[in-house]
């Protein structure tokens, strides 16, 4: 069996499962709100009328209700502190066949949005890692990062894997930039030599737009089969406004991270390109967005899942982001907007440019997906459960020269 | 009639709309206000004689955005697209980025 690496490398507590129960109640006590203490003391006053109180009567009570509260509380979050063991077993990716994609599906089920008090990934048997699937993984880590600054009531997961045994594996992803992403503490000689790549990173702010931009532009204009026209169709139709997607509408007032992964696969003649980020989907994008109502009449008649929104995003020039119609603060952005501004995805211009160039285009977006192959036309779709991607993933898959 | 190399003297990539969309850098309201301010005068617009040449040899990308930004703003001044490009002469340009900025200036300003 392989090492087991943390990859959050900030904190290495090593507590037990007793210790962090009894943390997380020592941080429920802290943080009842005054609402619930002024609703009980006022129970408390209601249910005795007429006789005499005293200060002592009533923190007695306090007490009694507080400790059934939390015993509550604990019991519920003790039920969901579970480690959760996932098997990365074969391929997975957008990029491969219908079980490499399959198998995508299935990692983003299993660790998304999941509540476990530790996380084994377990890649000793994994044989494929496709960039998909390694963007995947780094927006579970971020996306971990986030709800633990976000809620405090829960303890951050721990995240940990072991190494794959494969040593191409293991090679592509300290090649490609994982192993840095998420922490690791040492590097190692590769023994593979890949192609060019444009590494994954996190960005923290929209500063490195255009570099970003440029790298990626560079590594289709390199490896692509694609003639003149079809580059720069690529270069100002489908990478601008995917980037302007992930650093507007995908960037959150609490998370400004969005990445980008670039890979040129010489044996399968094909560069995957994977934008992302954390935001809040282009589900909620479309419907705290200014034709929100119009948008919600449409789901009434013709959607039966939420794979409907991305597929409405793509067919139409829909306005999301936030609510455009006022100007005005909401949780989703501190940003502010004139009145009136049509400002859309811009998603049907990127599927029919994709279309014209022999692009498959995949979008991910929390528990929604849908898959467009080569000719624009919807290869696969879905509704999940459970959230598949945190935010929103844009995965191309360009055809390469052949070498 | 000046001339402006957009590529070099301003950035060869041109996607923001204006400061609050990407990077802020660049963008199509800086450019506008950096070397188009004379067509704010709607005196301007009367006549058909040029006032600028916009250079793309060196510009790499240009987005919707951008492009509806600068050019179909001009519509406030004048309903006519012809008047636009040939108060504003586009020179070194594929018919890809041409077509693109035709088509923004058809389909309106994005702001009511």
């Amino acid at each position: 069996m392989g090492t087991t690496f943390s990859f959050l490398q900030k904190k290495n507590s090593k507590k037990s499962i007793h210790e962090r129960r009894e943390a997380t109640k020592r941080k429920h006590v802290r943080y009842m709100n005054k609402e619930m203490r002024r609703k009980i003391a006022t129970d408390v006053l209601l249910s005795t009328t007429g006789s005499k109180l005293n200060d002592y009567r009533i923190l007695k009570y306090y007490k009694e209700i507080r400790t059934q509260f939390l015993a509550n509380l604990i019991q519920k979050r003790v039920n969901q502190m579970e480690i959760k063991k996932f098997d990365l077993l074969g391929s997975y990716g957008l990029e491969g066949s219908d079980e490499e994609i399959a198998n995508f599906i299935e990692l983003g089920q299993q660790t998304i949005d999941k509540n476990y008090a530790d996380l084994v990934l377990d890649m000793n048997n994994c044989s494929r890692i496709w960039p998909s699937a390694i963007t995947l993984l780094c927006s579970l880590l971020e996306w971990t990062e986030y709800n633990h600054k976000k809620c405090h009531c829960t303890t951050k997961p721990r995240i940990s894997s072991s190494s794959p045994s494969d040593k191409l594996v293991d090679d592509y992803l300290e090649h490609c930039g994982f192993y840095q992403y998420v922490g690791r503490g040492f590097r190692r000689d590769i023994q593979t030599k890949y192609d060019s790549v444009v590494r994954i990173r996190r960005e923290n702010d929209r500063d490195n737009q255009d570099e970003r931009m440029i790298e990626l532009f560079d590594l289709v204009k390199e490896y692509s089969n694609l003639n003149e026209e079809q580059i720069e169709r690529f270069e100002c139709y489908i990478m601008p406004d995917i980037l302007l997607n992930v650093t507007e509408h995908g960037i959150s007032c609490n998370d400004l991270g969005w990445w980008v992964l670039g890979q040129h696969h010489t044996k399968h003649q094909i560069i995957s390109i994977c934008v992302a980020d954390n935001g809040i989907g282009i589900k909620n994008s479309l419907l705290t967005g200014p034709q929100k109502e119009e948008i919600q009449e449409m789901f009434e008649k013709n959607g039966t899942d939420d794979s409907f929104y991305i597929e409405l995003a793509c067919k139409e020039s829909i306005s999301g982001a936030h609510n455009a119609s006022v100007a005005e603060k909401t949780i989703f952005s501190d940003r502010k907007y004139n009145f009136g501004v049509n400002r859309g995805h811009g998603l049907p211009l990127i599927l029919s440019n994709c279309r014209d160039c022999g692009i498959k285009l995949s979008i991910f977006s929390h528990s929604s997906y849908i898959v467009y192959n080569s000719n624009g036309e919807i290869e696969k779709k879905g509704t999940c459960d459970s959230p598949l991607f945190a935010g929103t993933l844009y995965n191309l898959v360009i055809p390469a020269r052949t070498s | 009639m000046r001339s402006v190399d957009i590529g070099n003297e301003f950035s060869k990539i041109i996607v923001n709309r204006a400061n609050y969309q990407g990077n802020g850098r660049n963008t199509a309201t800086e450019f506008r206000n950096q070397f188009l301010s004379e067509l704010e005068d709607i005196r301007i617009w009367k006549t058909d004689d040029p006032v600028i040449e916009l250079d793309f040899s060196s510009v790499r990308s240009i987005s919707t955005s951008f492009a509806n930004e600068l050019f179909a703003y001009y519509l406030r001044y004048t309903t006519s697209k012809d008047r636009i490009l040939r108060k504003i002469k586009l020179t070194n340009l594929s018919p890809l980025k041409k077509n693109m900025i035709e088509r923004e200036i058809e389909k309106g300003y994005k702001y009511k």
